[in-house]
């Protein structure tokens, strides 16, 4: 009875020690995902920076809208919260088992770090937001700390940005001359420009039928694929501001205007009062493993194309799946529509997109061509 | 016989785990803790035969109260719930006893990840010599610990130490009432890298529980 009872003991003590050869915690503090954030239409090349400001369409301002001069040198503050993404159409009464929140923080990207009475912007000038800017805006893009999602298809995305400032904003007399330079409020300190109010972007354009907006800016026909495996991915995550940028003017209430930075009027035009932005940001996303990725090359070098999945529709009021000059770089191996999409009206926004090859195979390190 | 009860409960759970191969340094634990265990266990066994006033004094309890992680993992997690039993019974030594025990805790966050762990032990516990109402242990002990991790759905046995202190006061002649803090350490650092910027780490837990015992025997 005794050798027995120690048997049991023994081979129980055996079973404690079964141990798994791969690794589970660790998986919480090593994100697969790398997050890159870009501010431009193209997934891959780097773009100058935007210089000037798109014209504007307004009728009746012709005194605010003659005065140009503030076109050039504009700076952008942008604060950035959170970005989400969600198998679904819509959270329902259960937000928080809808999305997958995979990064929730505070990123200031600002164009100056002096405030208006010479302070420094604190969190931007200690988290190098500056550069951050610079790199968002010219497509190398801005690696942000993620927690990891499930595996999976996503088809909607949101990114909610907590501020979009920018600089210069003036307000005007009754005649057209500047009379004041607007102040607004940005990472806790007093800088010169205006923040681009709720109002503006709660209230879509016609067009756009409610999404996306800027707080937050979703969009519920992106594809993502979260692969399943151990091995690490990209989420790359567009948002079309550079290029994009134009000068707003609206009456107030003292008879006179205000001009202000935001997005240009390429889905709509943007009439006085209406007071209807939102809309003209666009975002979208998309993941792909670095090893296991091919390439589409265009004829042209100069051409600026883009593929979205075959069979999905595009239509150019959308950002596609990957766009870029000559050779899109960075598709996982599958079927894509290939487009050339030029900015007819020259308002920023490339919505002139004409379907040039279909079905266009994309294998692993490889360069598929056509067009 | 009653002292081999706590065991086969532990037992059946471990049933369900996956016996897998272990490096070596896991090997070694494993000797040394049947060693251990098979040590310890024969001494209350013959001792039984030997000292007529020794008794066993098994004791059955459930604690429940707040889990939290430490270190790495605490950036990623938040402190949640935990739930355990344990089981004890004196040895012929004054003072040393041995506990058994397992738990449940689950910790979430903000983001999608959220982790279940359900560490499985046994090992010493000695309470100290300290003349007050109530009793204040020390423990150490091993075994191993059920991992489970979402939102990537992977779960695994890894090997777990425990420390941990407490203290007791009894309520009736059965009954005991206490506090007591554990430190969990699952190891995990030995598993093959799924690419090389992989960083393995160890998970270090917290538990603070509230644990009400019933004791056999009981104060004489």
């Amino acid at each position: 009875m005794q050798k027995i009872k120690f048997l049991v003991i023994v081979s129980f003590t055996f079973s404690l020690f079964t141990c798994s050869n791969h690794p589970v915690l660790s998986d919480l503090a090593n994100s697969r995902m790398e997050l890159v954030l870009k501010g431009t239409y193209t997934s891959n090349g780097v773009e100058t920076r935007q210089a000037t400001l798109k014209n504007y369409k307004y009728s009746g301002l012709s005194n605010a809208a003659s005065n140009n001069s503030d076109s050039n040198s504009f700076k952008l503050y942008i604060d950035l919260g959170e970005l989400r993404m969600a198998k679904g159409s819509g959270p329902g009464r259960d937000p928080s088992k809808y999305w997958s929140s995979f990064f929730r923080g505070r990123i200031a990207l600002c164009d100056s770090t002096i405030a208006s009475d010479g302070r420094t912007l604190q969190s931007c000038a200690e988290n190098n937001g500056k550069q951050k800017l610079e790199d968002f805006l010219t497509g190398r893009g801005i690696s942000l700390p993620t927690n990891d999602v499930g595996s999976g298809h996503y088809n909607h995305i949101a990114l909610f940005v907590r501020k979009f400032s920018s600089s210069p904003s003036f307000t005007y007399d009754a005649n057209g001359n500047s009379t004041k330079t607007n102040k607004t409020v940005f990472d806790n300190e007093r800088i010169y420009g205006a923040h681009a109010g709720q109002a503006y972007y709660l209230h879509p354009n016609d067009s756009s039928e409610g999404v996306p907006r800027l707080f937050p800016l979703e969009n519920k026909n992106v594809s993502i694929d979260i692969p399943d495996n151990d091995l690490p991915y990209v989420l790359e995550v567009r948002v079309m501001v550079n290029g994009l940028l134009m000068k707003h003017v609206q009456t107030n209430d003292s008879g006179g205007y205000i001009s202000f930075i935001g997005p240009a009027n390429w889905l709509e035009n943007v009439y006085d009062k209406s007071g209807k932005l939102g809309g003209n940001f666009a975002i979208t996303a998309r993941a792909y493993q670095p090893h296991n990725v091919g390439n589409f090359r265009g004829s042209g070098t100069t051409t600026l194309y883009a593929v979205v999945k075959a069979g999905s529709s595009f239509d150019g009021k959308a950002l596609p799946y990957a766009a870029a000059k000559g050779t899109i770089t960075n598709l996982p191996p599958a079927s894509y529509d290939v487009y050339t999409v030029t900015d007819s009206n020259n308002d920023g926004f490339f919505e002139t997109a004409s379907s040039c090859a279909t079905n266009v195979v994309v294998t692993k390190n490889s360069t598929a061509t056509g067009c | 016989m009653i002292s081999i009860l706590p065991f086969l409960l532990v037992f059946g759970l471990t049933l369900a785990c996956k016996i897998q191969e272990c490096p070596i340094p896991m090997r070694f634990f494993t000797f040394a803790f049947s060693f251990f265990l098979f040590v310890t266990l024969t001494f209350p066994v013959q001792a039984q035969y030997q000292k007529k006033k020794f008794s066993f004094e098994p004791e059955i309890g459930l604690w429940l109260g707040p889990a939290a992680p430490l270190g790495e993992l605490s950036k990623h997690l938040n402190t949640y719930i935990g739930v355990g039993l344990y089981a004890r019974f004196n040895l012929p030594v004054k003072g040393l006893g041995v506990d058994t025990g397992f738990s449940y805790s689950h910790l979430d966050s903000d983001s999608p990840a959220t982790l279940h762990l359900v560490p499985i032990y046994a090992g010493l516990i000695y309470t100290l010599p300290i003349k007050f109402a109530m009793k204040f242990h020390i423990k150490a002990n091993f075994g191993t610990t059920f991992v489970k991790t979402m939102p990537n759905k992977k779960s695994g046995w890894f090997p777990n130490f425990v420390l941990g202190i407490g203290g007791a006061f009894p309520t009736g002649r059965h009954l005991y009432v206490g506090l007591h803090i554990d430190y969990i350490l699952v190891i995990e650092n030995y598993v093959k890298k799924p690419y090389p910027a992989y960083k393995p780490i160890n998970g270090h837990f917290m538990h603070f529980g509230v644990s009400v015992s019933y004791r056999f025997g009981g104060l004489q």
